[in-house]
């Protein structure tokens, strides 16, 4: 790859105890990549993810995210001021489940200025347009801003997230199982707005899914990862059409095909 | 008039410690009164001049405070009532007001409370105390240096609303993450076309913390601004106090399209004629009949607001809703906070 990474972790591990969350994970992001972390239940994706970004403390290894500015910072030496203001600027996170990541008890367009208040915007009418372009950029009717994300469908909840942490125009997204929970079409279509909206904005993305097609179609790059080691990685072509690991073998041979 | 000022503050007569003590032994062992001045004993008073201290030297910052059991239910001021027990002297002239009124019943019976245990002078008018205890508004008659408003506080926290979690609401101040402040504006612009928080509207003390001035309405919060007065709130049930100092920032929150607007009336007080006061809407008859009369009593007895100058309200056939110019004399505390038995100092 040419030009520096975005993020670059060497090294991390973490422990819940004496269990290993994950072990030695090293990886490189780059701008405008989509790296994908893919393994069954229990392998340590999350865990990196949280490691990634910010939210869990390895215990050995660094995480450094290079900022607007060209800046190099490493997120867990950064004060938790200055971490929170990261997460809510320059980063993104899509949790699985959106109700973690939305403010249920405001409305849509709320839930999307959010960022934009917190960043220190002032004007309602900005905030607000702001709220309805972006419900149009993912595909929600404008009728439905001023509605509690409660009232919304589980694919439109997680579009609404989507939209939240886009508001800001962040340099990298971490997505957590974004399709998980949905059914076949609203799959579908989420995953076709989540590769237009990486293309169009040129963002990096982490992405962590169990699911072999969802890294297929999004991800450039694969990390497949097997009781917390990453046990193979590469271009997520090759790796899905030619992976040398058992393990890898027997998740590519479980994939139903289409 | 000047107040006379603070002086003393809830201390005893007869300075050190040393005597103190051996003063508050003798009462015990069947001296001459059953309570200490104020309630409240020493130590637990100087426990919350202490919070007060530190309030007052980070304006607008909520600080924790050991809250007593009062001889009254919370939600019924005992924030407030700590708060100003922990302060008062016996130089002190008190006013007590709820709703603007000092003839409702919660008044009436936090200042016989007050007067009982500490034998201190009270008034109905603002400029002669100088402790006025408060739940609802703030006096009309501008406040002066030396006064202490002291505020019975529901909710401290202005972020409650959004935000359940204690732990986190004390990250954001601390941090000083505001957003969710513009959270609550947002939606109420959105619902309602404009900021519709008619009261405990929230307030940027000193340019720093994020505060709560408890249910005044909007349209006392620019008096807090540059303030000379002293501002003390407490909240009993919530354990905290914080305060906002004199001549202290005080902005509150709006956006740049949608400013900060106070309520305003085209019409007079019904019974003395002031223009620019908070008035309250009285339901006279049960046809539909109604009045507007100024909230702040003391204000409207003296006429204080009206056009022509102070004076008496004389408006022709205006009815008097207001009670006599007198306070009520009120001899001893209310039947709802009857004393315990035994002579035990609290």
């Amino acid at each position: 790859m040419i030009g520096n990474p975005v993020l670059a972790a060497s090294g991390v591990t973490c422990l819940y105890g004496s269990r290993t969350g994950c072990a030695d994970v090293s990886l490189e992001v780059h701008p405008g990549e989509i790296l994908a972390l893919a393994g069954e239940s229990g392998s340590g994706k999350t865990t990196v993810l949280k490691a990634l970004s910010g939210q869990l403390k390895p215990a050995a290894g660094r995480v450094l995210y290079r900022d607007a500015g060209g800046a190099e910072l490493d997120v867990h030496a950064l004060t938790e001021g200055r971490r929170r203001l990261l997460m809510r600027t320059e980063l993104g996170f899509v949790h699985q489940n959106p109700r973690d990541g939305l403010n249920m008890a405001v409305s849509a367009g709320a839930n999307v200025a959010d960022r934009l208040l917190s960043g220190g915007e002032r004007g309602y009418g900005r905030a607000r347009s702001a709220a309805l372009d972006w419900l149009g950029r993912v595909e929600i009717p404008a009728d439905r801003l001023d509605d509690r994300p409660g009232r919304y469908s589980g694919g439109m909840l997680q579009r609404l997230q989507i939209a939240r942490n886009l508001v800001t125009a962040p340099r990298l997204v971490f997505l957590d199982e974004p399709t998980g929970g949905l059914d076949a079409s609203v799959q579908a279509r989420l995953l076709d707005l989540i590769r237009d909206l990486v293309a169009t904005l040129k963002l990096a993305a982490v992405l962590v899914t169990h699911d072999l097609a969802v890294a297929r179609l999004l991800s450039q790059r694969l990390m497949v990862m097997k009781e917390g080691m990453v046990i193979e990685s590469g271009l997520t072509d090759q790796v899905l059409d030619d992976p040398q690991e058992p393990y890898t073998q027997l998740l590519v041979s479980s994939i139903l095909e289409a | 008039m000047r107040p006379g000022g603070a002086d003393g503050a809830g201390l005893e007569p007869g300075g050190t410690i040393g005597e103190i003590l051996e003063r508050r032994g003798r009462e015990r062992r069947g001296g001459a009164r059953a309570y200490n001045f104020a309630y409240l004993d020493e130590d637990t008073k100087r426990e919350i001049r202490r919070a007060l201290l530190k309030a007052v030297a980070v304006p607008g910052l909520q600080v924790p405070f050991a809250g007593r059991e009062m001889p009254m239910p919370y939600g019924w001021g005992t924030g407030g009532i700590q708060v100003t027990a922990s302060v008062i002297g016996p130089g002190d002239v008190l006013k007590v007001i709820d709703q603007g009124s000092d003839d409702t019943t919660n008044a009436v019976s936090i200042r016989a409370f007050h007067r009982a245990l500490t034998g201190v002078a009270t008034t109905a008018a603002t400029d002669e105390a100088t402790i006025i205890q408060t739940r609802h508004r703030i006096p009309e008659t501008p406040l002066m240096e030396g006064q202490i408003m002291v505020y019975q506080v529901p909710l401290p926290e202005p972020m409650r609303q959004l935000e359940p979690s204690e732990l986190e609401t004390r990250t954001l101040h601390a941090l000083e993450e505001y957003g969710t402040m513009y959270l609550k504006l947002y939606e109420d612009v959105a619902r309602h076309g404009e900021i519709a928080i008619s009261y405990d509207y929230p307030v940027m003390v000193a340019g720093r913390y994020a505060a709560s001035p408890s249910p005044i309405p909007r349209f006392d919060n620019p008096k807090l601004d540059g303030s000379p007065a002293l501002h003390l709130f407490g909240a009993g049930r919530e354990r905290r106090v914080y305060a906002i100092p004199p001549h202290t920032r005080v902005k509150s929150f709006d956006f740049s399209d949608h400013p900060f607007r106070i309520q305003r009336w085209d019409r007079a007080c019904a019974v003395c004629g002031a223009t620019g006061s908070y008035l309250d809407e009285i339901v006279t008859d049960d046809a539909g009949g109604r009045m507007f009369v100024c909230s702040d009593t003391d204000h409207c007895r003296r006429g204080l607001g009206r056009p022509g100058g102070p004076g008496p309200p004389d408006l022709p056939g205006a009815p008097d809703l207001r009670g006599s110019p007198e306070l009520p004399g009120v001899p001893d505390l209310p039947g709802g906070m009857a004393r315990p038995g035994g002579g035990r100092t609290a």
